[in-house]
C-alpha cells in the first residue's frame, strides 16, 4: 500500500480510525521502524493512563432511566 | 448467546422489539465513557447525573417515536445527545462567559474548567484527580479535542467538524495534547498504574 506513514497516521491507529490496509501497513512499518514504534509505545502508554480517569453514574441514575423505559413500555409497542 | 457477546446494533433492536434488559445491558456497556465526558464539561456530579439521566430519555423518547434511523452509530450518537445537553446546561445557567468565533459561536469557549466542588473531590480519588488536573492545565484547542476523542469517543472527524477545523489540525493538536501530558506525566514522575 502506497502511503506515508507518520506519526499522525499511528495516531489514528491507536483510536481505531484506520482502514484494514492501512493498519495492515501500520503495523509492518511498526515492526521495522524503531523510532515510529517508539513513538506508537508511548502514546499507547499515555491512552491508557487516561482511560484510568473515569468517573461512573450513580445506580439510582441508571434505575431511573430504566424505570422511564419501563414504564412507557406501551409506547414502542404501539411503532 | 450471552447479553455481553451482542453487538450496540443487536441490543438496540432487540429493545426496539420489547427487550428492557437489552437497554441494561448498553447502558452498563457504556455509562463510563458517557458520564465522564459529562462531567468533564460540566464539573459537578449531580449536574452530570441530571444530563446523563436526560440523554438517556432523550434517547428512548426519540427510538420510540421511530426517529432513531443511525442504526449503526448508536454511541456516537447519545454521545452527541449528552455533548449537546452539557452545554445546553452553559446556556441556561450562563455561567461562562460568551466568546464568539469566527462562524458567530465557538461553543468550546464556554467549557471553562471551574473548581471541583469539594464533595466532588472527595469522590475522585488520587490517580484520577492528577489526570483531571493534567487535562486541565492543557491549553483549550487541545483540551477540547482530548476530551471530544478520549472521553465522547468522536472521530477526528467529527470533532473537526464541530470545531471547525481540519482533521490534520485536530489530529494534530491531539497529538500535541497527548505529548504534553506524556511530558507532565515524567516530569511529575506519576506511577498512575
Amino acid at each position: 500500500m502506497n502511503f506515508t506513514i507518520t506519526e499522525t497516521e499511528v495516531l489514528r491507529y491507536i483510536y481505531g480510525e484506520t482502514n484494514p490496509a492501512e493498519s495492515k501497513a501500520i503495523r509492518e512499518e511498526l515492526k521495522i521502524n524503531i523510532a515510529l514504534k517508539s513513538y506508537h509505545d508511548r502514546m499507547m502508554e499515555t491512552k491508557n493512563e487516561l482511560d484510568l480517569f473515569g468517573m461512573e453514574p450513580d445506580e439510582t441514575s441508571v434505575n431511573i432511566i430504566l424505570e422511564y423505559s419501563a414504564s412507557h413500555h406501551d409506547s414502542l409497542e404501539h411503532h | 448467546m450471552k447479553l455481553t457477546q451482542i453487538s450496540d446494533k443487536e441490543l438496540l433492536q432487540a429493545y426496539v422489539h420489547g427487550n428492557e434488559a437489552c437497554l441494561e445491558m448498553l447502558i452498563k456497556r457504556h455509562k463510563r465513557k458517557i458520564f465522564t465526558s459529562i462531567y468533564l464539561i460540566v464539573h459537578d456530579t449531580y449536574i452530570a447525573e441530571d444530563i446523563f439521566q436526560e440523554t438517556f430519555i432523550k434517547v428512548i423518547q426519540t427510538i420510540r417515536s421511530g426517529k432513531y434511523k443511525e442504526e449503526n452509530k448508536f454511541i456516537p450518537w447519545v454521545m452527541r445527545i449528552a455533548r449537546n445537553m452539557s452545554i445546553d446546561y452553559f446556556r441556561k445557567t450562563r455561567r461562562v462567559v460568551m466568546v464568539t468565533g469566527e462562524d458567530g459561536e465557538d461553543i468550546f469557549s464556554r467549557l471553562e474548567i471551574s473548581e471541583t466542588n469539594r464533595e466532588d473531590q472527595m469522590i475522585l480519588n488520587q490517580t484520577q484527580r492528577t489526570v483531571r488536573k493534567l487535562i486541565q492545565t492543557l491549553p483549550e484547542e487541545q483540551r477540547t479535542v482530548l476530551i471530544l476523542r478520549q472521553y465522547a469517543d468522536l472521530s477526528f472527524k467529527e470533532i473537526a467538524k464541530i470545531t471547525g477545523v481540519s482533521i490534520n489540525t485536530a489530529l494534530g493538536r491531539m497529538r500535541y495534547a497527548l505529548n504534553n501530558l506524556r511530558k507532565m506525566i515524567l516530569e511529575k514522575e506519576l506511577n498512575l498504574q
